[in-house]
């Protein structure tokens, strides 16, 4: 017998990150390396448990091997109690068949039995790829005090930048009362952070009923929501205010990193939990220059390093030059290499004197540029030119 | 693996009265090292690592720190259902005085498993061993003792774990002195020592039957005519601490990469007690040069030849060189540093400046407002 938790946390980690190219090759999303030791999901599950979350289902489906080792017990998330903890939901086969997750809603219509065990009055459905520090646990008092079928986490963003967003449009009590997803003219800037509380009685419901209908993507975001504000549910939007960025893409990612390295901007990494690596502290050689940049265990550091973010194990030979750039665990850059607005992924090796990246100032065109990224386990050979943009997924040789 | 068949004991309190500054708060084995460690972490690893999975840590006195530093014992695998770490506090009217006394007093702990060896370890030295090596040549020579020894030239030894060893050609020990005849280089016990659990209680009971309380005297010495007794040298990087300038200078002797490759070989890692540190963060007009630095710290001044533990902060334009700072001290803006070791804690106000010698590096106590 388990015993009862008024909530459980449903994350949503089956994507495949397209957009995030060589990154997600070999490794799901949430498992794509963030702020120089984390990785993406560590931000959703040191949330949980700093909300008191402890019971927290993650659905896997694309690239899970990297992403289930990492989560492993849940140790480092404090993840591990007896009868809670984290555990990874995998596409299974039962008497009626089997099914990859077809859409988000469909990913916990088949796990209802793993929710269920716990009896929570709320779910928290949440996603893979944002970086970000919210105390669910507001919104979940916010949503019984507004005595909600649903409650969205929403935020204000730019009017430039609403329609990339879903909006949601509410009365002056915060209820909901229209969705626009990416609209092209938004009707206001309060967008969705793809962060919601359900009472789950209500909203299993609703998943039973979407997924009779053969026509639907099964999705929270295109079917439930709608269905739910048509049959008239409570529906509210909770303010947030604070750091939140969706890493999906190459530039957000690139972009979420570096605002690490800006004082202004309110992310700190206190309380945010991830397994750490068996290494010494990292050592700064004596041809070395450090200038806004951070550094973790294991690193050799001989060359030059300015706006970088350097994660364990990394060796930097002498006369490199590191500007403005990411690089993944076990990186070797080898003297004299220049690498400048890019992400390196883990364990590659950059030849001596190669050049990788470029800054926009070098570009005629501004429009020509772009952030270079190269794959994990790769070889760049001596004096070899990585363009800027590029998507490098093999070795290069001059 | 066979090393399932040694239990491991180590001494956490080993030697403090040569540091009697650092240990003021803590266990010799809780002396922080290398700006993220503690020094019985070396030990602790090492068992972990040769798959000796039952070790006992002897904590006779100060141990706060120490039990909050191993906890459950999971950071270096030993959170085991069977067997796994245990600290062994005195208990009833023991208390533990030398290490004859302690080991017999423990007897009960020590002859509860049916481990057939026993490796005892001090914990005021840094190394990185494989003990199973030492375990086989022990088996294949039928050993009842065997000593792990290095080749260094010592002034004098003033402890109970160590004493000096004459081997002949097979390494079969013919002679155990307790001190250095001269300074010229002599095979110094480390003070690891793998003993056939029943050789060791035997010796141990028929010293504390003579009250006899000294280990090398009354029971290795002894030992000699009587028993197998075999030295394995280690000819990799240790390090035994015995005073603040030695304890300065094995700290900055791991700034040197293969010094610091081997010994914490990404094979057989170094574990110790993790914090959710951030990586270290550099400001914009920082200089650092040969230094190591550990995760968790912000950096803004200019640093030289130094060792900064996790979370240190380090102000604007102050200077350290030649510096050891232990966990989560705060240097105020302008401050000048030049060799010292600084423990824990320890808040240095904007603008002091304070300076030791390359002789005598001069300690700054834990929590102190300077």
């Amino acid at each position: 017998m388990i015993p009862k938790k008024e909530v459980v946390a449903m994350l949503l980690a089956g994507g495949q990150g397209s957009r995030l190219y060589v990154l997600t090759k070999k490794i799901a999303k949430p498992a794509v390396p963030f702020g120089g030791k984390y990785r993406i999901i560590d931000f959703p599950l040191s949330n949980c448990i700093n909300s008191g979350i402890e019971a927290v289902g993650v659905l896997t489906q694309y690239q899970p091997l990297e992403l289930n080792e990492y989560i492993g017990n849940g140790q480092p998330w404090d993840l591990d109690g007896i009868h809670s903890g984290v555990t990874c939901l995998q596409p299974y086969e039962s008497k009626e068949g089997s099914d990859w997750y077809s859409g988000t809603a469909n990913a916990i219509y088949q796990n209802m039995n793993f929710v269920d065990r716990y009896d929570p009055e709320y779910i928290v459905v949440l996603s893979g790829d944002h970086i970000y520090k919210m105390d669910y646990s507001k919104m979940i008092d916010y949503h019984k005090e507004k005595n909600a079928a649903c409650t969205i986490a929403a935020m204000d963003v730019p009017m430039e930048e609403a329609s990339r967003f879903g909006i949601l449009n509410t009365n002056e009590d915060n209820s909901i009362y229209e969705f626009e997803e990416k609209p092209a003219h938004p009707k206001s800037t309060n967008a969705s952070m793809g962060v919601y509380v359900f009472t789950w009685k209500t909203v299993k419901e609703y998943m039973i009923k979407d997924q009779q209908n053969p026509d639907s993507h099964n999705d929270f975001g295109k079917d439930i929501l709608p269905l739910m504000l048509n049959s008239g549910e409570r529906m509210f939007a909770y303010p947030f205010e604070g750091y939140w960025k969706d890493v999906g893409t190459i530039d957000s990612l690139w972009e979420a990193n570096m605002d690490l390295l800006d004082p202004k901007v309110p992310l700190d990494l206190k309380n945010v939990y991830s397994r750490n690596p068996m290494m010494p502290p990292h050592h700064i050689g004596p041809t070395a220059e450090i200038q806004n940049s951070m550094v973790s265990d294991g690193c050799n550091i001989d060359g030059k390093l300015e706006f970088s973010i350097i994660f364990p194990g990394v060796i930097i030979g002498k006369d490199a030059v590191i500007n403005s750039s990411i690089l993944f665990p076990g990186v070797v850059v080898e003297d004299g290499a220049h690498i400048e607005f890019s992400i390196i992924a883990e364990n590659t090796v950059i030849g001596k004197n190669a050049k990788v990246g470029a800054a926009p100032t070098e570009m005629e065109n501004r429009d020509d540029w772009g952030i270079t990224v190269v794959g994990d386990g790769l070889k760049i050979g001596e004096g070899v030119t990585v363009p800027c943009k590029a998507m490098i997924d093999q070795d290069m040789e001059v | 693996m066979a090393t399932n068949k040694i239990l491991g004991l180590i001494f956490a309190n080993t030697n403090e009265k040569h540091l009697p500054e650092l240990t003021a708060y803590r266990t010799t084995g809780s002396i922080p090292f290398g700006g993220k460690y503690r020094m019985i972490d070396f030990p602790l690893s090492n068992m972990s690592n040769s798959g000796i999975n039952n070790v006992g840590i002897v904590a006779k006195s100060n141990f706060m720190s120490l039990m909050d530093h191993v906890g459950s014992g999971s950071a270096w695998d030993l959170a085991r259902r069977r067997s796994g770490l245990n600290i062994l506090p005195p208990y009833g009217e023991h208390s533990f005085k030398t290490l004859v006394d302690t080991i017999f007093n423990l007897h009960g702990y020590i002859e509860h498993g049916d481990e057939e060896y026993v490796m005892i370890s001090p914990s005021d030295f840094v190394h990185n061993m494989d003990y199973s090596k030492v375990f086989r040549f022990a088996e294949k020579n039928r050993a009842d003792i065997t000593f792990v020894y290095i080749k260094r030239s010592v002034k004098e030894i003033t402890d109970d774990f160590r004493c000096i060893l004459e081997t002949d050609d097979e390494g079969k020990v013919t002679k155990i002195m307790a001190s250095p005849v001269d300074d010229s280089v002599c095979s110094l016990s480390t003070g690891v020592m793998l003993f056939k659990k029943t050789v060791l209680m035997a010796l141990i009971r028929q010293a504390m039957s003579e009250s006899k309380y000294s280990f090398v005297r009354d029971v290795l010495q002894k030992s000699l005519d009587r028993h197998r007794v075999y030295g394995y040298e280690f000819d990799g990087f240790c390090e035994i601490i015995g005073s603040v300038k030695q304890y300065y200078d094995a700290n900055m002797k791991i700034m040197d990469r293969d010094i610091r490759y081997k010994l914490f070989d990404y094979k057989r890692p170094i574990y110790t007690k993790v914090r959710d540190d951030a990586p270290s963060r550099y400001g914009l007009n920082c200089d650092v040069k040969d230094s190591l630095i550990a995760q968790g710290c912000v950096i803004n001044g200019i640093v030289e030849n130094s060792i900064i533990s996790k979370g240190v902060y380090i102000g604007h334009d102050a200077v350290i060189k030649n510096c050891i700072i232990m966990q989560d001290s705060i240097i105020g803006d302008k401050a000048e540093l030049t060799n010292l070791v600084i423990d824990k804690d320890v808040n240095v106000s904007r603008g002091s400046k304070i300076q030791g010698t390359v002789n005598y590096p001069m300690y700054i106590a834990k929590r102190s407002i300077v």
